[in-house]
């Protein structure tokens, strides 16, 4: 029989609330957005989210939700602080202090584990590891607190009066469990100024939809390969094996978190807020320094403002440079999680980066685009092979699995294998990697509105530079008067068929959760 | 028309997400609702559970998770049409995984993403897929059957392992498994431990056509035609000197049609199976189930079927258990009369002896049926409580045989 979900009880207390579930899409949010609907004030509203959010929370982390409270007021105290500070070396001592306070829970509850087993190994010491349950959301709310109390301290944003109001930011449920990382500037006006509507709750349930069957349609399939793959030797699955279980994991975590930060974007817009992108279709970069301009929007975007250009950027020394762009991409390897291989996937990229930024970008944009496509991918798929892969030395035998050190198959035999039946998936997860979605939508209003195609790929969503969400799920076409009839016809035709197709992706990926798919989520651990 | 198609698509949405427990608040209130759309079943028979019932809230179960993974599993088993959801989500898996196996040319392929169960198109079968050979499983019960054999030197033992059906036991798929699990392997293992004094029967079929004769097309258990064999295989290995029943005659029931339980668990109901069944002069006996006195007609259901009146009109019922009878702990089966062989048989087993128990009378005066998983017996205690029992058949598939049941019953 078909497993049930996982239960995440292995690393929280509770049973973590995930989107993809029953409990949330049949119960917790038509009762949240039914309530919060039907709430007349915009500060009560704010209240029926926060409390929403710590009951969701509250659902997987009964006895946490009192450290994410803990957390709310500290941020909240010290951004007064900051806010009445007289002098500028008392708004330093008080960021200091708050910085010191989150990151101090984040490393304990986090690293405390971590460093305990590397020091006593060093050192000889004795350091008791505590084993503690990973607080859930843990690393995304850490770093929406600390983006909001830098920017009251620079003056960037005044500091939130109404505890409630700064709750809210942080506790949201919809960006809590995976992101994005929403900055504080960002929203801080929609905190009381936001404005909900028909269009802008239907186009963030679009795409939620979205986001939904690209969790439960495509990352979870996959990830029953992913997961098979791991869990045998390398030399029982030889070259064939080693290469489709990389590509089930690489589209699992793409599928798998971009779902995740659709639909928590889109859950946003239902609620009037507008957040940015957070992926922008990173399988179509050309090199690594593009992958991260289109992988996780928001974190590298976050340890770029808030890291890497408080430490000089690139207007220092090469040799501080380096420095920088090392010490940044070993902070987001830790930050993904706490093992020596995400220092190592995070130091891959950092090298990787600064190659890239040396010489090898040239070099590699001499190539014709097919080959530096090419490139891209094998640059993110040994990341993610990095990434995936925690014991060192499995990694090695795995590595060496994949260049046929033990034949193609290894011992199994292709048919038990079992990577040959998620070949479709596969197809299908690469067309739904590329934006063909996008691009047929450029051209179909192309040619409705009578112009020609701009440069799609330059100008249009796909543009790395893209991070509006506007119009990510809205289909719009100005069409010219006296248009005849039946090409409005056509516009509307064509609007009904995309919203039946999501209705019907809606269906079927009810119904996949229904039945107990396997329904891993990677990104819980932080 | 934008705002319309909004108002519209919001509407869908929020009626099919709220369906659920606006249907289950509509059933508590009465209100009639169409068959399909009934969300208060309380069991499920093509799943073969008891559906969650709404779990109690207290703040101990929601920390330790209890409360939220059962609430979970509540509104999964109360979605409208739960059964079709899960046919359709395997069914629409399968079409992939066919299309997949048909650019690889595998004549087997599982019946859907992560599925133990494999659809043989050309013989329009559902099986297990085989598992690895591997002898951790029966450690134990070989220890303790090879304990069990020693200390009892009165018994001549035997064994029958059943091959259940697996992709290894279908000619197309032999070899899709490397080292796989077989019948032969796992009779080989415990007759290793146990020494010469377990009586292997040789369970293998003649070919692989017979194989697939002798088993059902969905379902893990033999037909009338597989238990026969096996019946005469054993009879001929136990008594060779006494002449095996012969049957009378032979009925295939064309209703009711059913899915088994490969079909079920594999969510792939396209072929349906039939009730096969052989009628048989046995000499007039009493039976005991539990303990208690039962009608023979109990074990078998024939003419219940041939009045056409079978329990309840699901496809997915476990017709094989219904025809034949249920598992229990212990059956008892006497011949009357004065004609004697004077032996007494204790068959240790599943269900597959359901079919099958009563033709053993012909040779023993008494035929005791043992089931591990439901009997608290051991077979010291049984055999001291039963001095009189001659021979003893363990009689069994390897999933029984490695269950920790089985390594206690002969503990």
């Amino acid at each position: 029989m078909p497993a049930p979900p996982i239960s995440m009880s292995s690393v929280t207390q509770g049973y973590l609330m995930v989107f993809s579930s029953t409990v949330f899409l049949l119960l917790f949010m038509p009762l949240c957005i039914a309530v919060y609907f039907l709430t007349p004030t915009r500060r009560a509203k704010n209240v029926v989210l926060l409390l929403f959010s710590l009951v969701f929370y509250a659902w997987g982390e009964p006895t946490y939700v009192v450290l994410m409270l803990v957390s709310i007021a500290i941020n909240w105290t010290c951004g007064i602080v900051i806010g009445t500070a007289q002098t500028q070396g008392e708004k330093r001592i008080c960021l200091a202090v708050d910085v010191v306070a989150n990151l101090a829970i984040l490393g304990f509850f986090k690293y405390e584990s971590f460093l305990a087993q590397n020091i006593n190994a060093l050192l000889g010491t004795s350091i008791p590891d505590l084993e503690l349950p990973l607080p859930i959301g843990i690393s995304f709310y850490t770093l929406q607190a600390l983006s909001y109390i830098i920017d009251v301290y620079r003056g960037d944003v005044p500091a939130q009066r109404n505890i409630l109001h700064l709750g809210t930011y942080i506790a949201m449920f919809p960006q809590l469990v995976a992101g994005p990382i929403v900055r504080y500037s960002t929203i801080q006006e929609q905190i009381l100024h936001r404005k909900e509507s028909l269009s802008l709750f239907a186009e963030g349930l679009r795409l939620f939809v979205v986001g939904l069957a690209k969790k439960v349609l495509l990352a979870n399939v996959v990830a029953i390969l992913a997961t098979k793959t791991l869990a045998l030797a390398p030399e029982q699955i030889g070259a064939v094996g080693a290469w489709l279980g990389l590509m089930a994991f690489t589209f699992q975590i793409y599928f798998d978190f971009a779902g995740y930060s659709d639909m928590a974007i889109g859950l946003g817009k239902m609620f009037g807020f507008t957040y940015l992108r957070n992926f922008n279709y990173p399988y179509i970069a050309r090199s690594a320094t593009e992958f991260w301009r289109r992988w996780h929007i928001s974190l590298s975007s976050f340890f770029r403002d808030y890291v890497y250009i408080p430490l000089g950027g690139n207007r220092v020394s090469t040799p501080r440079w380096i420095l920088n762009i090392l010490a940044v991409w070993t902070l987001t390897g830790l930050w993904h999680g706490a093992a020596w291989n995400f220092v190592l996937w995070g130091l891959f990229y950092g090298i990787l980066l600064v190659c890239e930024k040396t010489f090898l970008l040239k070099l590699v944009q001499k190539l014709p685009s097919p080959l530096q496509h090419l490139y891209g991918i094998v640059c993110f798929m040994m990341g993610w092979l990095i990434f995936w892969i925690e014991d060192m030395g499995q990694m090695g035998h795995y590595f060496l699995a994949m260049f046929g050190a033990y034949g193609a198959t290894g011992s199994s035999t292709l048919w038990e294998l079992t990577s040959w039946q998620y070949l479709p998936v596969f197809a299908l997860c690469a067309l739904a990697s590329t934006p063909i979605v996008p691009w047929v939508r450029h051209k179909v209003a192309a040619r409705l509105e009578q112009r020609p195609a701009r440069d799609f790929l330059q100008t249009d969503l796909p543009y790395y530079k893209h991070l509006s969400t506007e119009g990510l799920c809205r289909f719009e076409v100005a069409l010219p008067e006296n248009t005849p009839r039946r090409k409005h016809a056509a516009v509307a035709a064509i609007g009904i068929a995309v919203d039946a197709t999501l209705l019907a992706l809606l269906v079927l990926s009810t119904v996949s959760i229904v039945s107990g798919s396997f329904n891993p989520f990677i990104y819980f651990r932080f | 028309m934008s705002k319309i198609r909004d108002i519209v698509l919001v509407g869908a949405a929020s009626i099919f997400l709220c369906a659920t427990l606006g249907l289950k608040a509509l059933y508590r209130l009465d209100v009639p609702l169409p068959g399909f759309l009934e969300t208060d079943a309380e069991r499920s028979v093509l799943e073969g559970k008891t559906y969650q019932k709404h779990p109690e809230f207290s703040l101990e179960a929601l920390r330790s998770g209890v409360f939220g993974s059962e609430l979970e599993s509540y509104l999964a088993d109360a979605v409208p049409c739960r059964d079709q959801a899960l046919l359709l989500n395997a069914r629409i898996q399968r079409l992939a995984i066919a299309a997949a196996a048909g650019m690889f040319g595998f004549e087997a392929y599982p019946t859907f993403y992560g599925s133990d169960y494999a659809y043989i198109p050309t013989e329009q079968v559902v099986c297990r897929i085989a598992p690895h050979a591997s002898g951790q499983r029966y450690t134990s019960l070989a220890q303790s059957l090879g304990a069990v054999v020693a200390a009892h030197p009165k018994q001549s033992f035997y064994l029958y392992v059943v091959s259940r059906p697996t992709t290894t036991y279908h000619e197309p798929s032999a070899d899709l498994v490397t080292d796989p699990e077989t019948a032969a392997y796992v009779a080989g293992l415990l007759r290793q431990a146990a020494g010469e004094r377990l009586n292997v029967i040789d369970s293998s079929p003649a070919s692989f056509a017979n194989y697939s004769e002798a088993f059902f097309d969905t379902d893990h258990h033999w037909t009338m035609d597989g238990a026969y064999q096996a019946y005469r295989s054993i009879a001929a290995a136990m008594n060779p000197e006494s002449a095996s029943l012969e049957p009378n005659d032979r009925i295939v029931f064309d209703a009711p049609a059913f899915y088994g339980s490969q079909a079920r668990a594999g969510l792939i109901v396209d072929n349906a199976d039939r009730i096969v069944d052989y009628s048989f002069d046995l000499p007039s006996y009493s039976v005991e189930v539990d303990g208690k006195p039962a009608d023979p007609a109990h074990l078998n259901h024939r003419a219940v079927y041939e009045a056409g009146a079978w329990a309840a009109d699901s496809p997915y019922q476990n017709r094989y258990g219904e025809y034949f009878h249920g598992d229990h702990a212990e059956i008892v089966l006497r011949r009357d009369g004065e004609e004697r062989s004077g032996k007494s048989l204790l068959i240790i087993t599943n269900s597959y002896s359901n079919c099958m128990e009563r033709l053993f009378l012909s040779d023993y005066d008494t035929v005791y049926v043992v089931d591990p998983r439901y009997s608290k017996a051991t077979c010291s205690s049984y055999l001291a409580e039963h001095p009189e029992i001659d021979d003893v058949l363990v009689l069994a598939c390897p999933t029984t045989l490695a269950s920790a049941n089985s390594a206690a019953f002969f503990a």
